[in-house]
């Protein structure tokens, strides 16, 4: 059986601070992280090739640093790990960045399951799954907890309300995983230090994709920050239900 | 693809805005008359019509879609549509923006709407805004502005497709204020036609399962409730948190009241959290509990003496005896 | 000359970090006020290589060396100094002295499963008249056909109560004193003779159990000699020297965590109408501290770096060890201070780690003997013999 993970780099939220007086992002300390519910994918991945024997493939775009993020999956016990590394890949968007996938996902050839977390922390849009799934022409199921595989089908376990469901798709399917779903195993020490003394993640490029400079377009424009109103401490409100129309505003419950 | 490639085949450019209803108990769902209200703003400065597309099974009447603002509602009535699927919603829509292509979609930031948007988004090779918490029409440049919380809602980022068309957005609650129900509002009403030959739901319910998620320590809980020496009855504290899906904390001396074990406890005796939502009950908060909350993102005190530390630092205050209030507030919590 | 670690240290550092905040800082009070050892981290960390970070992968270790070692220890030891103990006693001089002078069927049999922590190591030198002067040991082991027999006891012997393998000192010959009359042995604790004697109830560290050994006519087959018979203080002065190095990375990551605390405290709290740490005298101290800790951590790795290359670093080790201690305890000083009161109760971990601290003074050789140690090293580099 043969998995394949997508996952991504963030910046550390823990590393910036937000000054919403001055409208500015301070980055104090500029690390980077793999999206946390990639991480929780990536342990489900791995839990499919501990119980079936399962490959492992995991796939990142981004610049040099996401090496970092291949060579941590791969110390974590994935089979292979392959940076789709590209000048053009750099301006992607959702849409792109899903046919960059797609196209790796066929190349690579026999995968039966893709899976990727839910959402990613920089961008809370939870759009790339879906799309991936699209451009697949594949079924998706999303926020799994649990995933197992069945008789050639995928079962996920997800939330709904307070209480959980059992979902199930024919493979090839594509999964994506919420955060919290699980907890990771650390790699092993020993792992780590050969995921940078004995191995090295793959390269695939644009061209070794066969991807147009069209397909490589973005359709979506960042047109700046917006940052929330300052924090109005001291506020005393007149009953429990003003209280809970605040919490609503400001999206806390 | 260009949207000249996409349509132009058809003679139509896009137009209209578009937007994808829910419906619970027979009724619109807020956030969906939201939008329509939303939308009808947008119709309104650009001169073009606001159209509601509604998928189910027996739908009856649903006069406040035309109330709130849509000029045409198109209702897609079939049993294969009764429970919400994806393939079958989309062949519909897919379809239906086929021949009527919009130039902006609208879905509600909800599991319908996070399901379909996205893949209706690659399948019309656009764009999409994600998450919308607020949205606005750019008259000038005729481009839809979007603004999505990201970092848990650190900052946002604004974005906009400015070529591809259709604009989707998916809009989250209290993104547009609340519509406004006009009952003299005309509208037309049109049933779709709904081919779903050769489209199969492959995801199936199998049925409800059990789950226990991965323990959180307290220290990174996302909501807590924490007692204090006036909190008066912990049962109520506990019962406010079971609402909220939080964890139970306390201050220090909630300890010596047998509450909580000495593990549950906030401050800088304690721990320190960082949740998005902490809810101080009867906790006068000196420097030392404080400090434990020093990273919280919301701080709600609820304590009967209004000189209370606490409530000079908190996000939000509710000043009175703990044991009314937070029963009210379980309640509001509940509607 | 590039100061940087090299990348996997880097990720082996993150992965630590995760991991002691995860799993070890959780645990720290509750080990102190149970005095009790964290067994559930320690057979959480050995699944990840964590007892064998400097050994060799053929010895089932993590194939890290004295980097990798020190990288750890200063993770652990930022969040729990006993847990770090416990590890340090185990691989640092426990298992350290089979890997430096053991032969290759001794590796193959006690390192590897030492290294994956399936067994836990412990190092008994010391004893009631010798501590300092460890030359002064008593405990004897008379030979009889192929086997030793030990008959003696060791005291403050940090994981005694725990180990499953002890390299043991002994006397051979007493006429030949320090030099050719004593051996060291790997003894197996569960072999008949040898007994667990009194739990030590110590100040600081209470989540590692130190206790006295008791070998009662304790048989020893001759092929578990460590090293050369009649040169065992040569072996276990060398796994000493080599421990001091990852003691001071423990104190620095103990120094570290002070500092943090320290300062996130001094932001926080107000005093006079501001926070305290905009008052002159907090943050002299915060200087104070972050100078010795940046010095601390240039020698530390600096030392390391000239183990791993396989250059001479007793010196050095020393100076580690030394400094380390005494690094630590000024920086935890220094930061009860600026925590007033609240340091200490002992609701807050400042107060634990000011008790956790003072042993590194006087432990693996007190700082005394250090400073002898570098004393007559400069000195002999000039021609001037100063042994006593």
């Amino acid at each position: 059986m043969r998995i394949v993970v997508a996952i991504k780099q963030v910046l550390d939220p823990r590393g910036f601070t937000v000054n919403r007086k001055a409208e500015k992002i301070f980055v104090n300390r500029e690390e980077w992280i793999t999206n946390p519910a990639d991480l929780c994918a990536l342990e489900a991945a791995l839990a499919l090739k501990d119980k079936l024997g399962a490959e492992v493939i995991v796939l990142s775009g981004g610049p040099a640093r996401a090496g970092d993020a291949l060579r941590d999956a791969w110390a974590r016990g994935a089979n292979r790990a392959i940076h789709l590394s590209d000048k053009a890949f750099a301006s992607a968007d959702g849409s792109v960045a899903a046919r960059i996938l797609a196209k790796t996902v066929s190349k690579l050839g026999d995968v039966d399951m893709v899976l990727c977390g839910d959402k990613a922390i920089d961008t809370g849009a939870g759009e790339v799954g879906p799309r991936l799934a699209e451009a697949l022409g594949w079924p998706q199921v999303l926020g799994a907890l649990d995933v197992t595989v069945v008789d050639g089908h995928v079962r996920a376990v997800r939330a709904n309300g307070k209480e959980y469901v059992t979902l199930e798709a024919g493979l090839p399917a594509m999964v994506t995983v919420s955060a919290g779903a699980n907890k990771q195993r650390y790699p092993h020490g020993g792992r780590i230090m050969d995921s940078y003394r004995q191995y090295q993640p793959e390269v695939w490029t644009a061209s070794d994709l066969g991807l147009s400079e069209d397909e490589l377009n973005p359709v979506m424009d960042n047109r700046g920050q917006s940052y929330p109103p300052e924090r109005q401490r001291g506020t005393i409100l007149g009953s429990p239900e003003e209280l809970v129309r605040l919490l609503k505003r400001n999206r806390v419950v | 693809m260009s949207f000249a490639d996409m349509y132009g085949s058809l003679g139509q450019e896009p137009h209209d805005i578009w937007m994808v209803a829910e419906v619970t108990g027979g009724k619109p769902t807020s956030l969906t008359l939201e939008m329509i209200g939303g939308a009808r703003t947008m119709a309104d400065g650009l001169g073009c019509y606001v159209h509601a597309v509604v998928l189910g099974n027996g739908l009856g009447e649903l006069p406040d879609l035309v109330a709130a603002g849509a000029d045409r509602v198109h209702v897609a009535d079939d049993p294969a549509l009764a429970e919400f699927a994806v393939e079958p919603y989309l062949k519909v829509l897919g379809d239906l923006f086929t021949a009527q292509p919009p130039e902006i979609v609208l879905f509600g930031a909800t599991p319908l709407g996070d399901e379909l948007a996205p893949r209706l988004a690659q399948r019309l090779s656009t764009g999409l805004l994600s998450h919308c918490a607020s949205l606005y029409m750019d008259e000038i440049e005729r481009v839809l502005i979007g603004t999505h919380p990201v970092y848990e809602g650190e900052y946002s980022v604004v974005v906009a497709c400015p070529q591809a068309r259709p604009e989707i957005a998916t809009v989250l609650q209290d993104a547009f204020g609340p519509p406004y129900l006009d009952s003299y509002r005309m509208g037309e009403t049109e049933p779709v036609t709904v081919d779903l030959a050769g489209v199969e739901e492959r995801v199936k319910r199998v049925g409800p399962a059990e789950f226990t998620p991965p323990e959180v320590p307290l220290r990174k809980a996302l909501r807590i409730v924490s007692a204090g020496r006036q909190a008066g009855d912990f049962e109520l504290t506990k019962q406010l948190a079971g609402a909220l899906g939080a964890h139970v904390a306390g201050a220090r001396e909630a300890v010596d009241e047998g509450w909580i074990t000495d593990k549950q406890v906030v401050g800088a005796m304690g721990e320190s959290v960082r949740p998005d939502l902490y809810v101080a009950v009867g906790i006068r908060g000196d420097t030392y509990h404080v400090y434990g909350i020093r990273d919280a993102k919301f701080v709600v005190a609820i304590h009967p003496e209004a000189d209370a530390p606490i409530l000079k630092s908190a996000d939000a205050g509710l000043v009175g005896d703990p044991a009314k209030i937070v029963p009210g507030l379980i309640e509001a919590l509940q509607k | 000359m590039d100061f940087t670690f090299a990348p996997e240290y880097v990720a082996l550092r993150k992965m630590l970090r995760e991991f002691a905040e995860e799993e070890v800082r959780p645990l720290a009070k509750t080990i102190d006020r149970e005095h009790r050892v964290p067994h559930e981290t320690l057979k959480k960390g050995a699944k990840i290589g964590l007892l064998g970070v400097p050994f060799p992968t053929k010895y089932g270790g993590m194939g890290a060396g004295e980097t990798g070692y020190c990288i750890m220890m200063e993770e652990i030891g930022r969040v729990c100094t006993s847990t770090a103990t416990n590890i340090g006693a185990h691989i640092g001089i426990g298992a350290m002295a089979i890997y430096m002078d053991g032969t290759e069927a001794q590796k193959e049999k006690y390192l590897t499963p030492l290294a994956s922590g399936e067994k836990i190591a412990a190092f008994a030198l010391t004893e009631p008249n010798a501590g300092s002067d460890a030359a002064g040991i008593r405990t004897r082991a008379v030979r009889e056909g192929d086997s030793y027999f030990l008959d003696g006891s060791k005291i403050y012997i940090t994981n005694g109560p725990i180990a499953d393998i002890v390299s043991v000192l002994a006397v051979t010959d007493s006429s030949l004193g320090a030099r050719g009359g004593v051996t060291a042995f790997i003894v197996e604790t569960a072999w008949e003779g040898f007994k667990v004697g009194t739990l030590e109830n110590k100040m600081g560290i209470r989540g590692s159990s130190t206790s006295e050994l008791i070998f009662d006519n304790l048989r020893v087959p001759q092929e578990n000699i460590l090293g050369q018979i009649g040169l065992g203080f040569v072996t276990f002065m060398k796994t000493l020297d080599l421990g001091r190095v990852s003691l001071g990375a423990a104190c620095l990551g103990g120094a570290q965590a002070a500092l943090e605390a320290a300062m996130q405290w001094a932001k926080a709290r107000n005093q006079f109408g501001t926070y305290i740490a905009a008052k002159q005298s907090i943050q002299w101290m915060v200087a104070d501290i972050a100078c010795e800790i940046e010095a601390l951590r240039s020698l530390v790795y600096r030392t390391a770096w000239m183990v791993d290359s396989h250059k001479p670093f007793s010196r050095e080790a020393a100076m580690c060890k030394l400094y380390g201690s005494e690094v630590a305890s000024r920086a935890i000083n220094k930061a009860l201070q600026i925590h007033g009161a609240l340091g200490y109760s002992r609701d807050h971990p400042i107060e634990r780690a000011w008790r956790d601290a003072r042993i590194a003074e006087i432990f693996e050789g007190t700082n005394e003997i250090q400073r002898i140690v570098i004393a007559s090293e400069l000195f002999q580099e000039i021609g001037v013999r100063v042994r006593p």
